[in-house]
């Protein structure tokens, strides 16, 4: 089957069946929908049952296949109806649909968007099943998908979700409850519906331990049971509201809530955040720095008008708050005080039943308080549960567990060697009692998380204890497929070397053992590259280094040539060039003092015109010699001169 | 020189030849329709004429401190049924890149200045709604495409801007490339009748692309060869604009695809006229 016919079934399947909430197959659905007797013989989880299931690697079960499989071929049937008339399809999602509609909904939805931006940037395109998970887990907090800022940059989504994923698991599975059903599903519910924040569920087991701390208020897992199969039998005839309040930014939505329903709601948005520089403006003021400026003056009213609005808005609902079970409050920072006056709430609330939202809030708008809710109500079947066909008999498991069948834990105790001892201590309180073979869906283990996050030892840990390298995740990668770092993989094939015959080796995918020979000859013949390299590059240094002192010689020649004019003494091949060079010189001087000769010449005829050309002494003529000059007198020679002066100097 | 064009010219028995100021050669069309269905023309040596204006039914903006000529040949080319608008954004000129619009309204990128938004409120009718929006992507031409019901646009435009668009130009916004390009407003351009999309796209994905716009589309290029057509090419239902480069094999196709040769029929004419809502109420 490939991905398209999968993704069409999938959607015509939730066509076909218009009552879904009765239907097991789909995967979330809001508290307030599922069927009355839902949570009847249910038992609370301490811990989701990711990677419980690494050590039967079988398929999944006969049940969900046979559903899966009547799903198919309805649509298969339906599809061919649809592709004989018209063909509406997206090709970026490799997905069809059956009208117009359908197609252009497509086209608007965060889904397509995230699509076509993988698709750009050249990675794969996701699947709507994991897109929903995304975006409902709210796994992927800085991918920020139908935030109004759309254009956030998005290149290391990817690795960062990758390497985010367990700790925000982790994060959320803290906020979540798990209970494991009747019918052998595990689904979570966020603790905040239920319980306020620093409410601790007490777990049987652990009872003792946390019997100590008596600080923080508890309920037990039976009280956590019964409050559960309260919420979804409370009436719904507008006494039991939740109210939810977000403020940030200048933004404030307001909403109350019965069952699913909106009963009420109110948004205002006042311009109170400096563009630009962030901040509100109070805080800019409570800084010292008081601004003047007009626009200063105006956010500094709004902020007052923002907090008379919701502050108005608030004791026009004091009935709804009156009536309302729980209110979840989003208010960072001094946001708070749009809402709290100190501690005291401006909102009347009796059952003081205040409570944070644990999941990433974008800005306050209707929509948005909307989504949270949702996503706060739903029940969310988790994907990596062990399903198990469980008997009649043996679901007779009561909210309590103390008649868990004596052979499950057995089976447990046989695991326990094969698993991680952390993990199996988480195990057993998710233990699943079935007499009969329990069958699993394709999950990711241990092991994935070790070889995904490069953790050689853990890697080597969990190989020696046993994991099987040969299972296959979600998407159908073993743990080999999933190593990036080659030290990972070498331990993989390393392991493979030692145990040959343990494993099937080609199912895990790993090609070939490593072994110590072969690393030894490996390590040499890279030690011999290396030193071979070494010597390649010491070789090229001195090669260098020579001929840059050769180069320096020859300068320094060069200089030496040039300044003592000597040509025949400067050697090999430099000869000629300074040869030519001495030579040009020589002309240029020449070609000067030929110049300087004619000018000379050219001066002592203009002067002979003017008849001065005769020595003032002697009346030689001067014509063809330098004459000397002593004021006006010009004189063939320098004893002429002195003749002259004496002369001159008796008189 | 400008030449105006049309192949029709051998079907239509009473033709003649004009000379206009502009020193372009103008083969005019005798119907009651003065509408030449395509044509060529250039901007100071560019033929990216699809960069300095923004063609729709109900408005026709140039970019302002261009030469007269160009300016004229819109002029008389549309003058008596839209409005001919010379105006800059930002301060810039390539004003056919850094708007969009259709019928229903003008969005402005948020470097438009005051003045250019006064002007265009004023000199635009009064049905068409003109708005800046603060969006990141200031080449909203580039962003995006739309004729007056549907839009295609770069997948990071924001969530409010797309509202924006939806509500300002009345149209379904669709998040799409073209033939793995972003700028969808740059690789395709389509009117209410036709589209003329970036060559390299897919057969699939034109097909794809004109059952989600509903209006038919072709692969091709304009100024002989140019694959970035809205930069070549500006259109709305009843006459285009293309660079001087284009060729007739060019200028053929897109007269095809956009339908302009029908539109020389009266009737056709007469219900382009009633689509422009803003000038004839």
């Amino acid at each position: 089957m490939d991905t398209g016919t999968e993704l069409t079934s999938c959607r015509s399947a939730a066509a076909v069946n218009l009552e879904q909430q009765s239907q097991p197959k789909r995967p979330y659905r809001s508290i307030f929908e599922v069927p009355s007797d839902f949570f009847d013989s249910c038992r609370l989880l301490e811990h989701p049952s990711t990677s419980s299931t690494a050590f039967t690697p079988e398929l999944a079960t006969t049940v969900t296949i046979d559903k899966e499989s009547i799903v198919e071929e309805e649509d298969s049937t339906k599809d061919k109806t649809v592709s004989s008339s018209e063909r509406w399809t997206c090709n970026t999602c490799k997905s069809s649909f059956e009208s117009l509609q359908d197609q252009r909904s497509h086209f608007k939805s965060d889904f397509h968007r995230i699509n076509v931006k993988l698709t750009v940037a050249g990675k794969d395109t996701v699947k709507e099943d994991d897109f929903d998970e995304w975006t409902s887990d709210s796994l992927v907090k800085d991918y920020d998908i139908s935030s109004i800022s759309g254009s956030e940059d998005e290149d290391d989504r990817e690795s960062s979700l990758r390497n985010d994923l367990n700790k925000e698991l982790l994060a959320s599975n803290k906020r979540k409850i798990f209970v494991y059903l009747a019918n052998g599903e595990i689904v979570s519910l966020w603790k905040s519906l239920f319980l306020d924040d620093n409410v601790k569920i007490l777990f049987e087991h652990s009872k003792s331990g946390t019997m100590l701390d008596d600080v923080l208020p508890c309920v037990t897992e039976s009280e956590m049971t019964a409050r559960l199969r309260y919420v979804i039998h409370e009436p719904r005839d507008y006494t039991r509201f939740r109210v939810m309040l977000l403020a940030s930014g200048g933004h404030f939505a307001g909403c109350v809530f019965d069952g699913n329903s909106v009963v009420a709601h109110k948004t205002f948005h006042r311009y109170v955040i400096r563009a630009k520089s962030g901040k509100k403006q109070s805080s800019k003021d409570a800084s010292g720095k008081i601004a003047h400026s007009a626009g200063a003056s105006i956010r500094r009213h709004n902020e007052l008008a923002l907090k008379k609005d919701i502050r108005e808005l608030l004791a026009a609902w004091k009935h709804y708050f009156d009536a309302s079970l729980c209110i979840f409050i989003h208010a960072p920072s001094d946001n708070r005080q749009l809402l709290f006056e100190g501690e005291t709430p401006y909102f009347s609330c009796q059952k003081n039943a205040i409570r944070r939202i644990p999941l990433t809030v974008r800005r306050p708008t209707f929509k948005e308080a909307r989504r949270l809710y949702n996503i706060l109500t739903q029940v969310s079947t988790e994907p990596n549960e062990e399903i198990v066909t469980v008997s009649k008999e043996d679901s007779r498991t009561t909210h309590t567990h103390e008649v868990l069948p004596g052979s499950s834990k057995k089976n447990l105790v046989n695991n326990k060697e094969v698993g991680e001892a952390s993990i199996v201590n988480s195990m057993e309180d998710l233990t699943i009692s079935s007499g009969k073979e329990s069958k699993v869906s394709l999950v990711s283990t241990p092991l994935h998380a070790a070889a995904k996050a490069g953790d050689v030892e853990k890697v080597l840990e969990l190989l020696e204890q046993g994991s099987d390298p040969c299972v296959v995740d979600e998407r159908g990668k073993t743990p080999y497929m999933l190593a990036t770092e080659k030290e990972v993989r070498n331990t993989f094939r390393r392991f493979m070397a030692l145990n040959l015959d343990k494993w099937d080796w080609q199912a895990a995918k790993v090609p070939s053992p490593l072994t110590k020979e072969m690393e030894e000859s490996q390590n040499t013949k890279q030690a011999e590259k290396d030193a071979k390299r070494k010597a390649r590059a010491k070789e090229l240094k001195k090669l260098k280094k020579a001929r840059e002192k050769k180069a320096e010689a020859e300068a320094a020649q060069a200089k030496k040539a040039s300044s003592s004019q000597s040509q025949s003494v400067t050697p090999q091949m430099t000869k000629e060039e300074k040869l030519k060079r001495a030579q040009d010189e020589e002309r240029e001087k020449r070609a000067a003092a030929a110049e300087r000769r004619i000018a000379a010449l050219q001066s002592q005829s203009n002067t002979a015109t003017s008849s001065d050309t005769l020595c003032s002494y002697c009346q030689v003529s001067l014509a063809g010699k330098v004459p000397f000059h002593r004021y006006n007198y010009r004189y063939c020679s320098t004893s002429c001169m002195h003749v002259h002066r004496e002369m001159l100097e008796d008189e | 020189m400008t030449l105006r064009f049309t192949s029709l010219v051998n079907q239509v028995p009473r033709t003649r030849v004009k000379t206009t100021f502009c020193a372009s050669i103008t083969i005019f069309h005798p119907s009651a329709c003065h509408f030449t269905m395509a044509t060529r023309l250039r901007f100071e040596n560019s033929c990216e004429i699809g960069v300095f204006t923004k063609l729709t039914n109900a408005y026709c903006l140039v970019a302002n401190e261009g030469s007269e000529s160009f300016y004229s040949v819109f002029e008389s080319e549309l003058a008596d049924v839209i409005p001919v608008v010379k105006t800059s954004i930002g301060g810039t000129r390539i004003i056919g890149r850094l708007c969009i619009g259709n019928k229903k309204g003008l969005l402005l990128p948020h470097t438009t200045t005051d003045q250019e938004l006064q002007h265009l409120k004023n000199s635009l009718p009064d049905a068409v709604v003109v708005q800046r929006i603060n969006e990141r992507l200031s080449a909203l031409g580039n962003c995006m495409a739309c004729n007056d019901h549907v839009a295609l646009t770069h997948t990071d435009l924001d969530k409010e801007t797309e509202e924006m668009i939806a509500d300002v130009l009345g149209v379904e916004v669709f998040r799409q490339t073209i033939a793995g390009n972003v700028l969808v407003g740059s690789y395709c351009a389509f009117s209410n009748r036709g589209g003329l999309v970036h060559p390299h796209t897919s057969v699939e994905d034109l097909d794809e692309l004109s059952t989600l716009l509903q209006v038919p589309l072709v692969a091709g290029t304009v100024n002989r060869g140019s694959e970035v057509i809205a930069g070549g090419l500006t259109v709305n239902d009843w006459t285009a604009f293309c660079g001087s480069d284009t060729t007739a094999t060019e200028l053929s196709v897109i007269e095809n695809v956009f339908k302009l040769r029908e539109a020389q029929s009266n009737a056709i004419v007469d219900e382009a006229r009633k689509s422009l809502v803003a000038t004839y109420v």
